[in-house]
């Protein structure tokens, strides 16, 4: 299926990996339907690897969020997340939830966050996905990644 | 907007799936208890505001990410 994005002009994907997310982000409850791209060229660095992902929408190409796996980037980064929230998710499997956190990147590098409190969990094996909000006190919405 | 009255331990009901029941009631406080269907999200409404904007400043991003990796190495 061809889309032609913003941020990566036309690219084809593959249908049978589109994400369902059934209640969309908060923000932008009309997208349901999002594909999950490495940002490119990660593969060649070892410490960058399944870090950076782009989660693009499908029904409006022009938008597409960075998301950053903080469970990995951050040692001890540890979202608490109540059974309920991920219900729809399918039944809970670390091996097969994903964490990621939705970035914030202004044109100061430097002053990018991320949304620890709220996470995207994606169950990439049923291919279903839902922004939730952690029960941790200690983390927001914007938290500085190098400050 | 409707607006109710309730009592301690009196219920509203949304749809034909959604309760919401007064559990307790307090000088400053009142604690709710919201049953609805797993699909339907419950949120306090100042933590969905402030991801919504983050959500929707994300959408803005400057998306040249290089120099965001070499700051992550």
């Amino acid at each position: 299926m061809i889309l032609n994005t913003k941020h990566f002009g036309e690219i084809d994907i593959d249908e049978n990996k589109i994400i369902e997310f059934r209640e969309g982000l908060p923000g932008f409850t009309n997208l349901n339907r999002f594909v999950l791209i490495a940002e490119p060229n990660d593969h060649e660095t070892e410490e960058l690897k399944g870090l950076i992902y782009w989660l693009q929408s499908v029904e409006d190409p022009s938008i597409a969020f960075v998301m950053v796996n903080m469970v990995k980037y951050m040692p001890d980064y540890n979202p608490l997340i109540e059974p309920e929230q991920i219900q729809g998710l399918g039944d809970y499997d670390p091996e097969k939830f994903v964490f990621y956190n939705i970035a914030v990147i202004p044109d100061e590098i430097k002053e990018a966050t991320v949304n620890l409190k709220a996470p995207v969990v994606i169950n990439d094996e049923i291919k279903q996905g839902k922004q939730v909000i952690c029960t941790n006190e200690e983390y927001t919405v914007r938290h500085y990644m190098f400050k | 907007m409707l607006a109710l009255t309730r009592k301690k331990g009196e219920s509203i009901i949304i749809s034909d799936n959604i309760e919401v029941v007064i559990l307790g009631v307090g000088s400053e406080q009142v604690k709710v208890g919201i049953t609805a269907p797993s699909e339907i999200s419950i949120y306090r409404k100042e933590i969905y505001e402030q991801i919504q904007q983050q959500n929707e400043q994300a959408a803005l991003s400057n998306t040249d990410l290089d120099i965001l990796k070499n700051l992550m190495k």
